[in-house]
């Protein structure tokens, strides 16, 4: 087996709740914990080596030159987490079958918590960090779902949606600063990244990929300020609180820091962001806690408090906190995630969470109670619990910190305040549920059971959590059915203990907490070394994980906080008047608040720049244009060697000058728009002299042809569009458009400037060395259309063939407005057809064809070929169209257009597929010389069948343009009376 | 030489972009017709400016470039193509729309209103 196999099981998982969910709850549960208890069993199995100090690497290569591997590593960390999110998962799914409903859409929440929980494993097991990154933000997801899952609330739609965003936000922070680091040190493995260490430490650009990565770390891990989404995410159902947001995910962000523990710690700026972000978090999660009224609310904080502590040990710079770290990600994870649930099992069996209604819930749950205040105690730091051994390695760390200089006793002094608070806020958990009174405002006020009644089986339970839970199914079902046999007959609204498997988890939990807390060192000890070794990777620092240490300065702070705190919570009655006193800010409303303007700010500018007008578009893009052209031109080096310019001659200056003449004249006349159509076609007529002249007699005749073709194109389409442009824009708005036009221009030419000053550097050498060697051709030109650059070609009269279809479709039902007159009133004349027009130019067909079949033929050699062959049949066989009208030439040329294009286009298609049976690349040109008699030796290239095609495309293309768009002229001409 | 050449390339530009900037669709083609011409000149000038060196064999002692020139022929062929496309997609919106505005709508600073036209059939 392979460690990808078990994000392949659960993957799979995924699916299995769906799918069982019609066998029945119980069922469901059994094959929904399956997929969770196999990937445990496997992870198991390799936790002796793990222990033994071996890391475990697998790697699946998918694009590897770029980087891109899948890859699995599992160290000590990674194994402590694994078994929590596994071990603590399948508790909570033993959970949640009891807690939801049998309405609840069962399946579907499993399905999203085996997600999550694959999820969370691929996290803690990549050994590439963008793998990594992957499956942080499918957390994020499956966390949303979770936490909407009673999407009917709006509460709960909400806090889904805040912490969507804040982990959301953060997880592309985290995405930038893992590029970052990845292109330090060159690799996204982490097994490299964590190699180098001092590397990422000394670069210049480690402050931003430091404080990137926190801000991920940061935001999933609740650190002030970002621990406002946490609260609200209590909305969601209890498994999912107890899981998501006590023992794994907001736990992702400490494991983040853990992970790259090694390569970004050990600096200043490390343990002062890190530390003062996780002192003030501790402080706030601690203080706010005792102030919340619903229990999940006291929960929430209390885990922000813990994660800040985390944090904090993190982030001081002793390897022992580190360590300390560790454990107690551990213990809080066990007995956080069974308050939770002891919360979940209050809520439901009373129908409440606020603690203001709740009180003596001891004499209907007494079972229950204990176990939560096991749990209130391990979270509380009292001897003999785990959270107590954490506890005290931490109060030690802060004593031994020096990192804040001459005020470093301020760490120990607020860690002890903050634990205060954590004594007083558990007590308050334990006293105000389980003790304080009687229930409030609850259906009705149950009986108060007998003075001594109570007694024994207090004692009862408190013994058998404290000496041996295991067998205790059976006194537990005892007293359930005690409890609720005094109860249940009176009332209609009872509160009862939960079923019995609804506790099993957390009685592990807390067996858990009892047994780490008296014998650390068996129950832990090994993992936690693997872990901690993992993180600092280097030697372990001495450490102890006995109960009892003597006498020494961090008992003493562990007294303090104990005694401090039952202070705190005898005065609370003084603290909560205090805290009246300040304006309760909802976090909710602020966040929903900001989102709001956020959205109402995007709106505006969305609208100010999308408001439907492509003309301001284009006006944007091109000022973009500009902005982003100019600023490499103002770098460029003036000095720069430009060779001078060639000497000027007076043709040159001529035709530039009608060249710039009638552009402009164009612009100028542009509302008249047949004049505009004249001057610019002079501009296309010069534009193909200079092609001549500067030695591309090929781009000439295209061009040439081109124009005339455009021009008839463009003539055709103004009949059925306004002779006139009325003069309709501003003055500002010319101004506008002249300066960007300008700016625009000045731009081309200093950048064509630029470059053609330069010195020619290019690829063309190949070209010419090989144009009548490997083409067959001496017109390297067309050699490179046909043979070099065959496959482009091929797929330039694709395109064109493509647009002639695209605009026969566009032609085919359009009804267009027939003028019946020209601009000035004047009838159109009734000479449609002139016959000197219709003679010469049928005279001069068969002249035009045979111009074109030779300047088809010569095309490998001199100029012409394919293109210009075909615009120059095209143009001739318009000329008939013009002359002699559509009705004429249509049962005289019985020729499909469509047809001609696809059959262009597979003859050349086909050309570059018959190389396939020689055993040649596509398009490889044969060509050999052969002599005929009476012609002589001519020369017979598979490149002259490609050109073929290339012409036919070029005629079907541009006939099915010209005489669809012609069709409509003559198809029914209005005459001056309709 | 160099310098009247850019100067030309710059001033067909100019008059193409303002033309694309106009408010009606002819105009706008006849834009991007002159803006295609600058930029068919400016594609093949990368080869540089030579003079009686046509790139056929045997012909000459030195050859230009052939590969601009290649690559510009197919720009010229391509271009046509577009603005063929344009000029047809401008007479469809016309009929649809019943306008020959870029936006397809009167424009919100145009000094005066143009009724929607009536010889639309």
């Amino acid at each position: 087996m392979s460690l990808f196999w078990i994000t392949a099981i659960l993957l799979i998982g995924v699916l299995i709740p769906v799918l069982t969910e019609r066998l029945g709850r119980t069922v469901n549960t059994i094959f929904t914990m399956l997929a969770p208890a196999i990937a445990l069993a496997y992870i198991i199995s390799l936790m002796p080596a793990v222990l033994a100090g071996e890391v475990v690497t697998e790697y699946l290569e998918w694009i590897p030159s770029i980087g891109l591997t899948l890859s699995m590593r599992l160290d000590g960390l990674a194994l402590m987490f694994a078994l929590l999110i596994l071990g603590i998962g399948l508790l909570i799914i033993l959970y949640a079958r009891y807690y939801l409903s049998e309405k609840e859409a069962v399946g579907r929440f499993f399905s999203y918590l085996i997600l999550f929980m694959t999820a969370m494993l691929s996290i803690v097991l990549s050994n590439n960090v963008l793998q990594m990154w992957m499956a942080w933000e499918v957390t994020s997801i499956s966390s949303f779902l979770l936490i909407s899952f009673w999407s009917s609330k709006s509460e709960s739609r909400k806090g889904a949606r805040m912490a969507l965003t804040v982990t959301g936000a953060g997880g592309l922070a985290l995405l930038a600063g893992l590029l970052l680091v990845s292109d330090m040190v060159g690799s996204y493995e982490l097994s490299v990244i964590l190699a180098s260490g001092d590397l990422i430490r000394e670069h210049a650009l480690y402050p931003v990929a430091l404080i990137l990565i926190l801000l991920g770390a940061f935001t999933k891990s609740a650190q002030f300020p970002f621990h406002f989404w946490l609260p609200h995410a209590m909305a969601a159902p209890t498994p999912v609180s107890a899981y998501l947001h006590s023992a794994t995910m907001v736990k992702a962000g400490i494991f983040l820091l853990a992970r790259m523990y090694p390569v970004l710690s050990g600096t200043e700026m490390w343990f002062l962001i890190v530390s003062m972000t996780g002192l003030i978090t501790m402080l706030l999660g601690a203080y706010i806690a005792l102030f919340k009224h619903d229990l999940k609310g006291l929960l929430a904080y209390s885990t922000i408090s813990h994660l800040g502590l985390i944090t904090l040990l993190l982030g001081l710079d002793t390897k022992l906190a580190a360590v300390a770290a560790l454990f107690h990600i551990m213990n809080h994870a066990i007995f956080k995630a069974s308050l939770f649930m002891a919360a979940g099992i209050i809520d439901h069996e009373s129908g409440t969470r606020d603690m203001r209604k709740l009180g003596g819930l001891w004499h209907f749950m007494p079972y229950t109670a204990t176990l939560a205040m096991v749990a209130a105690a391990s979270m509380a730091g009292v001897p003999l619990l785990n959270g107590f051994l954490s506890k005290e390695m931490f109060l030690a760390e802060t004593l031994h910190s020096s990192a804040l200089g001459f005020i470093s006793w301020m760490i120990p002094v607020l860690a002890t305040l903050a634990a205060i608070f954590a004594v007083a806020y558990s007590l308050r958990f334990i006293h105000d549920v389980f003790f304080n009174g009687e229930p409030k405002e609850l259906v009705k006020t149950p009986h108060e059971p007998p003075r001594y009644m109570k007694v024994p089986i207090e004692i009862l339970v408190v013994l058998c959590v404290l000496i041996g839970i295991f067998p205790n199914f059976m006194i537990g079902g005892l007293l359930e059915a005690a409890s609720s046999s005094v109860l249940m007959s009176e009332l209609p609204y009872y509160i009862h203990e939960p079923p019995r498997y609804m506790k099993v988890p957390i009685e592990i939990l807390v067996v858990l907490c009892v047994l780490i807390g008296i014998f650390p060192n068996f129950m832990i000890g090994g993992l936690l070394e693997a872990a901690s070794s993992s993180v600092l990777m280097s030697e372990l620092p001495y450490y102890s994980l006995s109960i009892w240490h003597g006498f020494n300065l961090p008992l003493l702070m562990s007294a303090i906080a104990i005694s401090g705190g039952l202070l705190v919570y005898a005065y609370r009655s003084h603290l909560y008047r205090f805290q009246a006193q300040f304006k309760e800010s909802d976090e909710k409303l602020i966040f929903e608040g900001a989102i709001q303007r956020l959205v109402a700010s995007a709106t505006r500018a969305h609208d100010g720049l999308n408001n439907g007008s492509l003309q301001r578009y284009i006006a944007a893009l091109l000022l973009l244009t500009i902005a982003i052209t100019t600023i490499p031109l103002i770098n460029i080096d003036t000095a720069a060697t430009n060779s001078p310019d060639q000497a000027v001659s007076g043709v040159e200056i001529t035709a530039a000058f009608i060249l710039c003449l009638s552009a402009i004249a164009t612009v100028i006349f542009h509302r008249k728009r047949m004049v505009a159509l004249i001057t610019i076609s002079v501009v296309g007529l010069i534009v193909s002299i200079a092609f001549a002249r500067f030695s591309a007699p090929d781009l000439a005749l295209t061009q040439l042809s081109v124009e005339v073709v455009t021009v008839i194109l463009l003539m055709l389409a103004l009949y059925f569009l306004p002779q006139k442009t009325p003069s309709e824009s501003s003055p500002s708005r010319v101004v506008r458009d002249v300066a960007i036009a300008a700016a625009l221009g000045g731009l081309v030419a200093t950048i064509n400037y630029a470059f053609i000053t330069q010195p020619l550097d290019t690829i063309s050498e190949f070209f010419l060395a090989n144009s009548k060697t490997g083409g067959g051709g001496t017109n390297a030109v067309n050699v490179i259309l046909v043979d070099f650059r065959g496959l482009d070609t091929l797929g330039e009269i694709l395109v064109l063939g493509i647009a002639a279809l695209g605009i026969f479709n566009l032609l085919a039902r359009v009804r267009l407005a027939m003028p019946s007159a020209n601009e000035n009133g004047l009838a159109w004349s009734e000479d449609r057809h002139p016959p000197i027009l219709a003679i010469i130019s049928q005279s001069l067909l068969p002249l035009a064809l045979l111009v074109s079949f030779y300047i088809f033929l010569r095309g490998h050699n001199m100029p012409g070929g394919g293109f210009i062959a075909g615009l120059i049949t095209a143009v001739a066989l318009i000329q008939q169209y013009i002359a002699h009208g559509v009705d004429w030439v249509k049962p005289r040329i019985k020729v499909d257009y469509q047809i001609l294009i696809a059959l262009g286009v597979l003859i050349a298609t086909l050309t570059g597929i018959g190389s396939w049976f020689f055993d040649r690349p596509f398009m490889t040109t044969w060509f050999d010389y052969f002599d005929i008699p009476l012609i002589g030796e001519i020369e017979l290239a598979s490149a002259l069948i490609f050109d073929l095609g290339v012409y036919l495309t070029v005629i079907g293309a541009t006939l099915l343009i010209l005489a669809s768009l012609g069709k409509l002229t003559s198809s029914h001409r209005p005459t001056p009376e309709e | 030489m160099e310098t009247l050449y850019v100067i030309c390339v710059g001033v067909l530009t100019f008059c193409g972009v303002f033309l694309c900037l106009r408010a009606r669709t002819f105009s706008v083609v006849v834009g991007l017709t002159m803006l295609s011409y600058a930029v068919n000149l400016f594609l093949f000038s990368s080869g540089r400016l030579n003079l009686k060196n046509a790139a056929i064999l045997d012909m000459s002692d030195s050859y230009a470039d052939p590969l601009p020139q290649a690559l510009t022929l197919t720009a010229i062929v391509i271009g046509f193509a577009m603005i063929a496309f344009v000029v047809i997609l401008a007479m469809r919106a016309r009929a649809d729309l019943g306008n020959d505005f870029v936006d397809g709508r009167e424009p919100p600073d145009s000094d005066k209103f143009i009724k929607p036209n009536k010889d639309k059939v």
